[in-house]
């Protein structure tokens, strides 16, 4: 290499250098700030990925799935031959996790298997639960999964282990029979007050139906409030299942009932159809009885073909 | 040209290459003080090749444990086993979805996927993001555990035996970039697991998130990180 060479070596050299200490210096401001927000104690943050998701394993199914609730006036250990006060049949369609519930005034006047006609609270009276199912079933072509029953004692523990419901009350009550006093609003309620409002029926005109959709109204609130809880703490299904257990008489395993109240979490409470069968008042001997209208056909094919009504 | 003016050249090139020198040294300083931390820190490679030191396999820390029993009462000490058995698959699972550096560049291996049931199993490949890091920051070079815990709660049926568990997690740690910069991963869950044939599985997430937050190498992380970090 000759010495002019030599020359423009050193020159490029020298360049070359300072252009990598130039790029370094660069690296460092761009390393050190970058092109990102200050935070207060200096440091620099940037957010590159946020993810989030939540799935639940719900129970999934080509056909609805349908849960009789029953209310008894009976105590433990004769609650399943007491009569039954809260007759509803909730309907899950298991694809779209939507849901009705269908309520049946207890006086209603139904041919009960084996036992003629009949009030439908005396059903369970006189074979059980499962005499009630097969009631439900003949009445209403609907295929029962599952049977939950409780009493007064027990709906009051369960509101009250659950701190209480948030409920709409449609009208002023003032009722000594079931001890409803609440003025018409929204009301934070405890388990004797959830209870006094699901027995009333003498401040409603429509009496027993009333009452019927009132029962639901509570079925309802109890669903918001779980799913509520659950968005706060998904293991709060497991003190909603061993509340039920202590409070609820059915033949489903815990398991079961996990996979029930796994369900419940996904079911749009806002979305659910709270209604009762249509009918008239009337008497049947001494006896007053509710006569279910025919209109009542086409609620109960529609609740058999997916689990809802009005979809 | 004259040898003075060559000499000057020259001397003027040496400064400018001792400075180079120096700062590239203070720069892998620097970095190397910040992978130097103990335990859980993952190999600094950036590839997926082995390292050439035995990895530490990560553990969550003994979990806080609530029993739930619809019969009588116990139900801490009979959910002390699932729950042992739950931090094992959790910690096997997050092991190999955020700290295997395999998984920084080939993303989360299959066999990790076998920590969920298989009713369950592609949802979870669909939501990879959520639930672990794998090869969403592929410059990753090393990453130390900050933070990990786990809370299970269980659910024991009228044999008092377990049916079911949730299991919550909080899981963050720290990360250096082959560039020098550093990331933070923060990770919260919910698992839902129920037994099966001896072990846990995961049936479903209510809850699952996964931040990745970069932070630029003038932040300095607080002594504490590292020291609440799971055992290795």
């Amino acid at each position: 290499m000759s010495a002019p060479s030599r020359g423009r070596w050193g020159i490029r050299l020298g360049a070359g250098l300072v252009a990598a200490l130039l790029l370094v210096t660069l690296a460092e401001v761009w390393v050190g700030a970058g092109a990102k927000p200050a935070s207060a104690a200096g440091e620099t943050i940037e957010i590159q990925a946020a993810h989030g998701t939540s799935f639940v394993p719900a129970l999934e199914g080509k056909r609805p799935l349908f849960i009789l609730a029953i209310g008894s006036d009976a105590r433990s250990p004769a609650l399943e031959h007491g009569r039954s006060d809260s007759i509803h049949i909730i309907g899950v369609n298991l694809k779209t996790h939507r849901a009705s519930v269908l309520g049946f005034p207890r006086d209603s006047w139904v041919s009960i298997p084996g036992h003629g006609s009949g009030k439908i609270t005396t059903a369970m009276s006189l074979g059980g639960p499962s005499l009630l199912v097969d009631t439900l079933e003949n009445l209403t072509g609907i295929t029962i999964d599952f049977w939950l029953l409780t009493n007064f004692g027990g709906l009051r523990r369960m509101v009250n282990g659950i701190g209480g419901l948030t409920v709409d009350i449609p009208i002023d009550l003032d009722d000594h029979f079931s001890g409803a006093h609440l003025s018409a609003g929204s009301h934070h309620i405890d388990g004797w007050q959830a209870l006094a409002f699901a027995r009333d029926r003498h401040d409603f005109a429509t009496g027993d139906f009333a009452r019927s959709e009132n029962q639901g109204t509570i079925l309802l609130a109890a669903l918001t409030k779980l799913q509520t809880q659950f968005a706060k703490n998904p293991a709060v299904v497991f003190e909603w299942i061993v509340l039920g257990w202590k409070n609820v008489t059915t033949r489903l395993s815990v398991n079961t009932l996990l996979d029930l109240a796994l369900t419940a979490t996904q079911i749009r409470a806002e979305k659910v159809t709270n209604q009762v069968v249509p009918g008239t008042t009337g008497q049947v001997g001494e006896a007053s009885v509710v006569f279910i209208s025919s209109s009542a056909q086409a609620i109960y094919a529609d609740m058999r073909a997916n689990g809802v009504i009005g979809s | 040209m004259t040898r003075g003016l060559r000499l000057a050249r020259l001397g003027i090139a040496l400064v400018v290459v001792a400075a180079v020198i120096t700062s590239i040294v203070v720069v892998l300083t620097r970095n190397s003080s910040k992978t130097a931390t103990p335990a859980q820190t993952a190999p600094v490679s950036g590839s997926p090749l082995p390292s050439p030191t035995p990895r530490s396999v990560f553990t969550f820390p003994a979990p806080e444990i609530e029993g739930f029993t619809v019969v009588g009462v116990g139900g801490v000490s009979l959910s002390r086993e699932p729950a042992a058995l739950i931090q094992s698959t959790l910690s096997q699972f997050y092991d190999q979805a955020f700290l295997d550096p395999v998984t920084w560049a080939n993303g989360v291996p299959e066999e990790a996927w076998s920590a969920f049931d298989a009713s369950v199993r592609d949802q979870a490949i669909a939501d990879t993001a959520s639930l672990a890091l794998g090869d969403t920051v592929p410059s990753l070079e090393s990453l130390e555990v900050t933070k990990a815990t786990l809370s299970v709660n269980v659910l024991l049926n009228t044999n008092k035996k377990p049916d079911a568990a949730f299991a919550e997690i909080v899981f963050n740690a720290t990360g250096t970039l082959t560039d020098g910069e550093e990331i933070t991963i923060t990770n919260r869950a919910e698992f839902l697991l129920r037994p099966v044939s001896n072990t846990w599985l995961i049936f479903g997430y209510p809850e699952a998130t996964t931040n990745v937050t970069g932070i630029s190498v003038t932040a300095t992380p607080t002594p504490s990180a590292t020291q609440t970090g799971a055992t290795p």
